[in-house]
Order: C-alpha cells, then structure tokens, then sequence
C-alpha cells in the first residue's frame, strides 16, 4: 500500500494530535511551552503539507486521486479508512493548515480572555485535524465523522474565549450544525441503501448514482442540502452565522470563516452533487435563486451594521451566496470559479477578521461610528486593511476577482447537454441581480474602510478617550477605570480561568501599529492574495481537471 | 385423595435433563462469588469488610474467563432444557456487556460505602444476584425462565434503590419502584399466560413456529402486546417511564448508574429474545407499537431533560430518551432489517453502557467534593479538574452522537437499520431521531457550558481527590468510549455476526 | 354441574378480588384475599388439577393470608384508612375507564377467538392420577434451572429483608441529592 508517498496524506492529517498528545504532558503554567508546541506542530504539519504539494501530479495527474488510502475500517458497515487529494480538495487541504498555523502565531501574544493557553492551543490542533480530514475523506461516514470532529472545538472556542453573548451564540452555532449534520448522516444512509448497500466510497456512490430513481434523489439530495447549506451558511439558514462571528475570538473567527463555512461548499461539490447528478438538476435553481438572495441580503445586511465584526459576518454571507451561484450552475466554468472563490475569500476574510481583532485589540471596540482616521495613528494596519477592502470587494488583480466575476458570468450559459438543461432565463436574471450585489459590495467595503481610516482620528483613536467615551485625560485614575472595565466585561469577574493581562491600564501604550507576530501572521495571506490576483491560473490549473471530473456524472445525465 | 395422588402405575425412568456444565459456567461462578461474599460478610470484621467488594469485583471478572473461552471454543449454539436456556454468540456478547458494567458499578460503590457508612456485605450480594439475574436473561428462551430471570434482576434492584434508609427519597424511590415493578410483572405474566394458552409451549421457538403473520388468535396478539407493555416498563419507554426520574434521584448514585445502564439493557434484551425468537412473524403487531413508543419516548425524554436543574434528574430523562433510540431499530425488527437492527441494538447498549457509566463516575467524583446534585454545582469543573472536567464533556458528546465519541457509531447502528427497512414508516422514525438528536444537545450542551464557561459557584476551586477505584472505572469508561467511536470494529465485529 | 361449579367458583374470584379493593379496612380486604384465592382451587379441581387446588388452599390461603394478617395485626393497622386523597385529580374515573377498556378488549378478543384457538394448552390427555408426577417431571428436567434458581431468588428476599428491617449501625452522614 505504500506506494507513491500516500502515508503522507495520513501524517498530516493526525500529527496535529500528536502535537495534543505532547501538550496533554505539559502544565498549563509552561504557558510558552505549550504555545511553542503547538507553533512547531502546526509548523510541521504545514511542512507535510507542502512536501504533499511538491509530490502532487500536477497537469492531467490532477484530476486523479492521489496519495489514496484504502484500508479496512469499520468492515461490519462496510466503511473503510479512503483518503486521497484531487486538484479541488489540495487548495483547500493547504489552505487549512496555512490558516491554522498563522492563527497560532497569531495567538502568541494575543491568547483571548480568560487565558489558558494549553487548551486553547489544543483545540485549535482538533480543528485543524477535523478540518484537513474532511477534505481529503473519501468514504461518506469518514467524511461525516472529520466533518463533526470540528464542532465541538468551536463550540468550546467560541463559548469559552468568545465575547459576551458568547454562550448564545455558541449554543446556537452547535444546534444549528448538528440538526444539519443529523439530517445530512440520515441522508448519507438513505444514498447508500438506494445504491445497494455497497459501500461509502465515494467512488463507488459516483459510479452508481444512476441507480436512484430522481424522485427519490431529490429527498436525499434535500437531507444533504440542509447539512450543508447550514454550514456555508445560504440564506435561510445563515441566522447563526453574525452571531458566532461577532462573539468568537479573533482566532475563532478567522478559522471559521476562512476554513469551516468551506466545509459546506465543498461538500456540495465533493458528495452532493456527483452522487445524485440527477436531483442537483432538479435543485439548481433553488440553490441559485437561495445564493442569489443571500448576496443581496448578506449586502444590505452590511449596510446595516454598525459594528465591524458583524459586517465582516454579512459581507461572508453574501461572498458565500457568490460561491453557491458558480456551484448551482453546475457548469466547469462555475465550480472552478467556486472553488476559487472558497480560497479567496478564506484568505481575504480571514485577514478582515484579524484586522478587526487587532483593532479591537488597541481599542477595546469595533463600533465603526466610533472610529475614523485610523490610518492617522496606525497607519500601517489601515492600509493592508484598505487592501484587504478591496480585494474583498472584488477588485481585479486582487485575489476576490476570481471568485467572484467567473461566479456571476458562469450564471451566463448554466449546465445544458443534449437531455437536460437548467433555465437560461432564470439564471441570466440571478446573474444581473449578483452583479448588482458587487455594487452594493463595493457601496458597504468602502464605506466601511472610509468611515474606519480616513478624515481626522475620533477622540477614541486619537487615545483621548476610551471605548465607553470616558475622557482619559480627566483623571490620573482613568487608566485603571479602563482596566476594570475590561474584567467587568466578562460578568462578575469570577471567570473559570486565570484572568489574563489583557486589561492594559494606559490605552496610550497600547496602540502600537502592526506588531511583529502580526507581521509574521499576515503576511502570508497578503502574499496570497496579491499572487492569486494576479496570477489566476496558477490555481485554475489545478482545479480544472478535477472539476471536470465531478461533473462528469452530470454530463452523463440522460434526463430519465 | 393422598392416595390416589400417590398411587403410582408402572412408567418410564426418570431421565435427568444433560447440563453443559461448560455453558452454564459463568452463571455458576456467579452464584458462587454470591455465596463466598454472603459467607464472608458474616465473619469479617467491620474495619475489614472493603474486601468484600473485591471479591465482588474479582468475581464479575472471574465469570467473565468462561465467557472468553465459550466465545473460542467455536461451537455454535449450546442449548439445554429443551430450548429453554440457549448460549450462543449473541448471548455471550449481552453477557460480556453485563458483567463488565457491573465490575464498573462495583468499582464506582466502593467510596461511595465505605465513606457512607452502609451495609457492604448485602450490598454486594444483592448487586451480583441482580447481574446473575441478567446474566441469565442473555440466554433466556423460555417463558418461565424469562420471568424468573426478570425477577431475579429486579428484586435486589427494588432493595438497592432504597438504600439509604433514612433518605425519604430513596424510600421513595425504592417504593415506587417495587410496585410498578411488580404491576408490570402482573401485566407481563397475564400476557404470558395468554401466549401458552394459544400456543400450548412456554419455549419461545415453539411460540414462534405457532404464531403466524394474518392467522394469529386475537388472545396471541393481545399476549404479544401485554408481554411488550412489560418490559416496556423495565425499559422506561413512554408511557410506562414516569417511575424512572424518582428512583433514580432517589438511589444510590452508583445503583442509579446501575439502574439506568444494565437494568434497562437487560429490559431491552429480554425484548430482544422474546421479538426475535417468539414473535419474528408478529411485526405487524409490535411494530407500530414499538415504533409509536420510541417516537414518543426519545421525545417526550428529551423535552423534559431539557427542564431539569438537577443532574441526575436530567440524566434519568437522558436514559429515558437513549432508551427511545434503542427502541428505534426494534421497531423494524422482523422484517429485512432484522439483522441490522439487532447489531444496531446490541452495539447501543454496549456503547451506552461504557458512556453513562463513565458519566456517573464523574457525578459521584465531583459530588463528593460538591456534595450537590444541581447543574450548577459543575460551575467551572474545568478550570479546577481539567481532567474530570474532559472526561465529562467526552462522555456528554458521547452521548449526544458526535464523532469520534461512541456514540456516534450507535446513533449511526440505529439510523442505518430503520433506513435499511427501506419503508416510510423508517424513513419517517429516522427523520424523528435526527431532530430528536439535536434537541437532546441542548441539555448536554447545558452541561458542557457548565462546565467549560461558568464561574465555580463557591470559589472553592481545591482539586478534586478521586480515589482509586473511581479512577479505576474513568480510564475504562473513557478508553471504552473513545475506542469504540475511533474503532467501532472492535464491538461491531461482535454484534455484527450475532444472530438469532 | 361444570357450569354451576363454574360460575360458583368464578364469583368468589371475583367477589373476593372486588372486596380486596374496596374494603377500607385491612383485615377484611385480606379475608376477601382468601376468598378470591379459594376461588381459584375451586377451579383447580374442576380442571382435575388437584395437587395444585392442594397447594393453593395450604400455602397461598393457609400460609401467605395468615402471614399477612400478622403483619398487619403486628403494625396496628387496624384502623380503616383514609383513602380518599387524590393527587391527580381525575385519577379514579380515568382509572374505572381505562379498566373497563382493558376488560373489553380482553373479553372481545376471547370471544372473537373462541373459533381460532384449538385445545391444545393441555394437549396431551393426562390422568388426574398422574398429576403430581408429571408436574415433578416437568419441574426437574425442562424447568429444573429456573425451579433451582427460585430458591436463591428466596434466599434474596430473605436477605432484603433482614437488611430493611435492621437497625443501621449508626446513622448516616447527611448527603444532599
């Protein structure tokens, strides 16, 4: 079996947990040596993962399954231990442990409140196993189990380290995931008893999804539907989205947007739709018309917000809306451009995100109306966080153009063959109204940034007053009022960990610009978003032949 | 009279019945320690008297060497008494399941006596007779021997839930629980009655070869439902559950542990024998009633757990509602799913068992430092008992069905076999388990927030000291859970190739 | 005189069973017990079993009633209780209906099935002398493992009790549930 360096896909994906294994050893006190742990774990498994990259088939190897596992597991239920990595899931496989080690570095100075290094290191090591497993699973129930591997670790990152509404929003994260997740293994099951009770492999359900009768495959096709667009999330299901964006650390966020809503987009491409080609046909529309009014609502909801937290979450709900429309037109054109997309904006928003935690980091705030000429006194944070606007606005020859211009032209000319095809009407009037959704993008991006960075620093960027409009210069005790602030935050100040020392008693000291381990974190995802903007192909390439091979049983559809 | 009753004419020897004493070994062993633990309870002196769990607990693991050598030595199934007392590879797995959940439940008392000041000597008599009493339900083919294997089991359990004596709830929950015991063994026996009367045999295969799909006796289908009703007592299915929530805030902590975990599995494969053997033909029967009541039972469970402040209340109506998706393949069984949902049921309890005993070993671990049973008290568990504070939440995820926990592989046993029937009717208790799923989150989720997110209550963040034989039963509870969830293999090997 | 034996027999069964329930004083609802029991030995006669008629006249009337009419002279109950205390309300109306249902679908059942069901329960033709032999057969070689198993189910019920009913060593520390 070991052929072709395949063990390579097994190490990176559990090494993480032997990284938790060592930390389980180590006090909680050794707070630098557990970060350092983790750093080095992450550290290695990128490595791994890059060696994986310099092995990968590149050209027409990449539509093929490489480094593929295939060893017994659960034989009683016929699942077996299926991994391998195409050309769609290695830009998604990289990027997670890319993310998650930049986050760790990230998290060396910037542990949220109440502290506890070690097991906030721990869990972000289970996300990034869970993560990179579902993108390399190939068997349905391994699929499913990597793909709930990573609620618990959120639910705990969020409900612990989050903001104050955090138990809310963590709850309503979990019940939202899990009911999905529950419908979507009942769905599972239902494929694999209509295609003669076989196997999981994906493989095989390709192969036999004719076997399912449409009408049957439209209700299974809906179980998966709702797993997976709750976790995207489309529109209806996004209600749990701004919440546990505005309330989860910085950290949380970012790994969150950046990786976990990919897990639902990639599903749909993976599993949904090549394993019933025929109720994808029958769903499209719904998908797209569902996308489609995500964007609009995701970009009105933007407008609407006053907090910069929240409208990075909007601006997610209406980009993924943008990923969803390539997917339902279920073209070549529109997955790639998906797929694109799903890296862009994990890598722009997941630099938004760590822009908005390092703002409130210095501020102690993120309403906007407080701020306002941040480019003033942190000149260099306002800047990349200008860059960042724009790439995320879809501004060509950034990396967000990508995703978002092929998405809405693929809308153009939808799926067709001989037998089948998708309403050209439909899809042409969703394109139009998506293109009216980069406008409002564009309106809400800048007017964000505008409002943040330019004109005078506000009384609170200037240092002059704190985030609750205290003025600072008023007493020689202010600096301490601000600290006690910053515990009351957390409720009655008995909070299950030792209070960190994040409550900084002068305001002024803090606001430094962008510090080093801020440096070392971003500049990887600037470097990837500024390459992928202007150099396209470099991942198109990749992904092309792989798309092509998933959509090949929707070519194949006869329309019986 | 005496004398015709006596007046013997010339007849057949006597021929005594031929007892695999092989077959019969672990119950023998069992009733052995019983006896060593009675005998030794009456000449240890007080300051002695730990030893007795240790015989109790080397003993349960004793009975368990025959099991493993019967499981090797490759015959198929041993029967005796005509059918009634039947040892094959699916009783040997229940048996396993029973005798390993009591050596955790003995390894979770002994603290929790010897700091309590009660009775060890009859504790621990009472708690083998109760696992002998399962034990033998395993290989029960037989109307009779069913009965008095339920009693068996039963009887010692009404006493150890009234344990403490001086407790008002626990004589509360002893006493609630002996008379709707005893109310559903009336119920049960008049159904058994009416099955020997249609049928003429209290072997549950001859019951089976009598009772046929469309030409069953309307006295045979009400004996089917009656006998049901019974055990659906035994296994707290609504609407037969309200006892459970009393008694088992009312017991012992570890007797409730015992009571919710092995009682309610022995309930379940009492069910198991007496559907899969005597009813096979009767699916249109028990089906929509079994159906209805796991519909019901994991709801209505879940509905009330979700309003409960104290954690062994909550976790008496978690049990309740895990007994619903237990019930779930069940009610498929007979048709062509039989097998699946066998294997489904028997990885559940299995997986259950390891789970909700793990989980009682954390109540009684933190309770002895809380002396409190509310949700509240778990306040910040996590910052000063990291590792309870883990284990808890292990267990709880367990229990709620998330990967790569347990659980999940029984949620998924369970699911797979009503989708395999392949009918609506599956599809549509499926579609009910999988809300029922997310709902249940909310009180375990509850419970992880406890733990993780709230403020210790008191302030009191001193660690908590576990003694040996609680840690004991944690790693085994944890590995098992863990294990079972990353290698489902090493339980679905077993249950898979059961038939019956 | 089957039938009048018959309908004899059954009035007491179920006279004495009506009696037991409503008798406010515990005394008399035991000897209605023992009415309900003879009863049922009356029907063990008719039927030839007569071993059986024997045991239920000595243990269960002779020996369990009396043992239950000690404990009851023993604890002084021997003033009639107030039963009277409802605490769902509705509970005995429910209850009558929910009986009389129960006894309807029994009875419908019995009588829809009087066709179907073939005389099979005592199948084989067994003399009334052979009674006692038989049941000895049948108790030691097809149910020898649960007749020898009762007797440790006794050896429970005695242990249980002794342990109920003993004073505890000294009293337990207050644990809160």
């Amino acid at each position: 079996m070991l052929t072709d360096h395949n063990w390579i896909l097994t190490v990176g994906v559990f090494l993480p947990l032997a990284g938790v294994l060592i930390m389980l050893f180590i006090p909680k006190e050794e707070e630098s040596l557990n970060k350092a742990i983790a750093i080095i774990t992450a550290a290695v498994t990128l490595a791994v993962g890059i060696a994986t990259m310099a092995w990968f088939k590149y050209g027409s190897d990449s539509s093929k399954l490489q480094f593929h596992v295939d060893v017994a597991w659960i034989p009683a239920i016929k699942s077996r231990y299926i991994i391998g990595l195409d050309g769609v899931s290695m830009p998604l496989y990289i990027l997670s442990m890319v993310i998650t080690l930049l986050v760790m570095i990230y998290s060396w100075d910037h542990i949220p409140e109440p502290g506890n290094a070690k097991a906030f290191m721990i869990l972000m090591l289970i996300l990034q196993t869970g993560m990179a497993g579902t993108f390399v699973a190939q068997d349905l129930i391994l699929f499913f189990v990597f793909f709930e591997v990573v609620l618990l670790p959120m639910y705990f990152m969020i409900g612990v380290w989050g903001g104050e509404q955090r138990q809310y929003a963590s709850l309503k994260f979990f019940l939202y995931t899990m009911f999905g997740s529950a419908l979507m293994l009942v769905a599972f099951l239902a494929l694999f008893f209509q295609t003669g009770a076989q196997s999981f492999s994906l493989e095989y359900l390709y192969a036999h999804s004719s076997m399912i009768s449409t009408n049957v495959a439209v209700w299974i096709f809906a179980g998966m539907f709702v797993g997976f667009a709750v976790k995207v999330p489309m529109f209806p299901f996004h209600t749990w989205l701004p919440d546990a964006h505005t309330q989860a650390p910085t950290q949380g966020s970012v790994i969150l947007a950046a990786i976990l809503l990919k897990l639902g987009t990639y599903g749909f491409i993976r599993i949904a739709i090549p394993t019933l080609p025929q109720a994808a046909v029958k769903w499209a529309p719904v998908i797209g018309v569902l996308a489609v009014i995500g964007i609009i609502y995701g970009a009105l909801g933007c407008l609407a917000q006053t907090d910069m937290k929240r409208l990075i979450a909007f601006s997610s709900v209406a980009h993924m809306g943008f990923v969803m429309l390539g997917i339902s037109t279920l073209t070549q054109f529109g997955i790639n451009a998906a797929v694109y997309g799903m890296v862009a904006h994990g890598l722009i928003t997941g630099m938004l995100f760590f822009l908005a935690g390092s703002i409130k980091n210095r501020y102690h705030t993120l309403e906007i109306a407080k701020m306002g000429g941040i480019l003033k006194r942190i000149p260099r944070l306002g800047w990349i966080l200008g860059m960042c606007a724009m790439a995320s606005l879809g501004l060509p020859g950034l990396a967000g153009f990508w995703g978002e211009f092929p998405a809405i032209l693929s809308a153009y000319s939808p799926f067709h063959n001989d037998y089948v095809h998708l309403s050209q009407p439909l899809f042409r009037t969703l394109m139009v109204i998506a293109a009216i959704g980069t406008v409002l993008a564009a309106g809400y991006l800048l007017w964000m940034f505008q409002r943040v960075a330019f004109g005078e620093a506000s009384p609170l960027i200037a240092g002059d007053v704190d985030a609750d409009g205290n003025d600072l210069h008023a007493g020689a005790h202010a600096g301490d009022h601000a600290g006690d602030h910053l515990v009351g935050e957390r409720g009655h100040g008995a909070v299950p960990f030792s209070v960190g020392a994040a409550g900084n008693a002068d305001p002024h000291a803090e606001v430094h610009d962008v510090g080093i381990f801020e440096w070392i974190a971003w500049t990887p995802l600037l470097i990837g978003i500024v390459v992928l903007g202007a150099y396209p192909d470099l991942m198109f390439k990749v992904l092309n032949g792989s798309v092509t091979k998933l959509l090949a049983p929707v070519q194949a559809l006869t329309g019986k | 009279m005496l004398s015709t009753l006596l007046a013997s004419d010339v007849v057949a020897p006597f021929s005594s019945p031929k007892i695999d004493y092989h077959a019969l070994a672990p119950e023998l062993v069992l009733a052995g320690v019983i006896v060593a633990v009675l005998l030794a309870d009456l000449f240890l002196e007080e300051s002695k008297k730990w030893v007795l769990s240790t015989i109790a607990g080397f003993g349960l693991l004793a009975a368990f060497i025959p099991i493993v050598t019967l499981a090797v030595s490759g015959h198929r199934a041993r029967s005796m008494f005509g059918g009634a007392y039947v040892v094959d590879t699916y009783s040997l797995l229940v048996k396993g399941i029973f005798l390993l959940a009591g050596y955790v439940v003995v390894l979770l008392s002994q603290n929790y006596l010897e700091e309590g000041d009660y009775y060890q000597g009859e504790y621990y008599f009472l708690l083998l007779s109760s696992i002998l009493g399962m034990v033998m339900m395993g290989s029960s083919r037989d109307l009779v021997t069913i009965f008095v294997s339920l009693e068996f089991l039963s009887i010692p359990a009404y006493m150890l839930a009234a344990w403490r004596k001086r407790d008002l709830k626990s004589n509360e929950a002893g006493t609630k629980y002996y008379l709707l015991g005893v109310f559903a063994s009336a119920v049960m026996l008049y159904g058994m009655s009416l099955l020997y009367g249609d049928t003429g045999t209290t072997i549950l295969k001859g019951i089976g070869a009598k009772l046929q799909n469309g030409s069953m006796s309307p006295v045979a289908v009400l004996g089917i439902v009656f006998v049901i009703i019974g055990f659906a007592f035994k296994v707290s299915a609504v609407p037969f559950h309200n006892w459970a929530p009393d008694t088992y805030q009312g017991a012992p902590t570890p007797i409730t542990a015992f009571l919710s975990v092995a009682s309610k599995a022995a309930g379940f494969v009492a069910l198991i024998n007496l559907i899969y053997v005597a009813f096979p033909h009767g699916g249109d029967v028990f089906q929509p009633m079994i159906g209805v009541m796991a519909a019901s039972t994991m709801t209505l469970g879940n509905v009330m757990a979700l309003r409960q402040t104290n954690i062994v209340r909550m976790l008496a109506y978690s049990s309740i509602s895990q007994g619903g998706f237990i019930l779930m393949p069940l009610a498929v069984a007979g048709g062509k799913s039989s097998g699946n949902a066998l294997t489904a049921i028997v990885t559940y309890l299995a997986v259950y068992a390891a789970t909700n005993l793990g989980l009682f070993a954390v109540i009684i671990a933190v309770s002895r430092k809380t002396r409190s049973g509310e949700v509240s008290s778990w306040g910040g568990l996590f910052s000063y008992a990291p590792l309870l504070g883990v284990l808890a939440t292990a267990f709880l995820a367990s229990l709620a069905g998330i990967p790569p926990l347990g659980g999940w592989v029984a949620k998924f046993g369970a699911f797979r076999a009503v989708i395999t029937s392949g009918t609506n009717w599956g599809y549509a208790l499926a579609i009910v388990g999988a809300v029922n799923s997310v709902i249940a989150f909310g009180y375990y989720g509850s419970l992880m927030r406890e733990i993780w997110m709230k403020p210790v209550p008191d302030g009191d963040t001193a660690p908590i000291r576990t003694p040996s034989s609680l840690n004991a039963a944690l790693m085994i509870c944890g590995g098992a859970t863990l294990a079972l969830g990353v290698v489902p293999g090493i339980i679905l090997r077993f249950s898979d190739i059961i038939k019956l | 005189m089957q039938l009048i034996v018959f309908i004899v027999a059954t009035l007491m069964v179920l006279v004495g069973a009506v009696g037991v329930i409503v008798r406010k004083h515990p005394v008399h609802a035991a000897l209605s017990l023992i009415l309900t029991l003879f009863g049922i030995a009356v029907h063990f006669v008719a039927l030839e079993a007569n071993f059986l008629a024997a045991v239920q006249v000595i243990v269960y009337a002779g020996a369990i009633v009396v043992l239950f009419l000690f404990v009851i002279m023993l604890l002084g109950v021997d003033a009639s209780e107030d039963l009277r205390t409802d605490p769902i309300t509705a509970q005995r109306p429910l209850g009558a209906i929910v009986a009389v249902a129960i006894l309807a679908l029994v009875g419908t059942s019995i009588i829809v099935s009087r066709g179907i069901l073939k005389v099979t329960a005592a199948g084989k033709a067994v003399k009334a002398a052979n009674n006692l032999r038989d049941l000895a057969r049948s108790i030691f070689s097809d149910y020898v493992f649960a007749f020898e198993l009762t007797s440790v189910l006794l050896v429970i019920a005695v242990v249980g009790t002794v342990l109920l009913a003993r004073k505890l060593p000294k009293p337990e520390p207050a644990v809160k549930s």
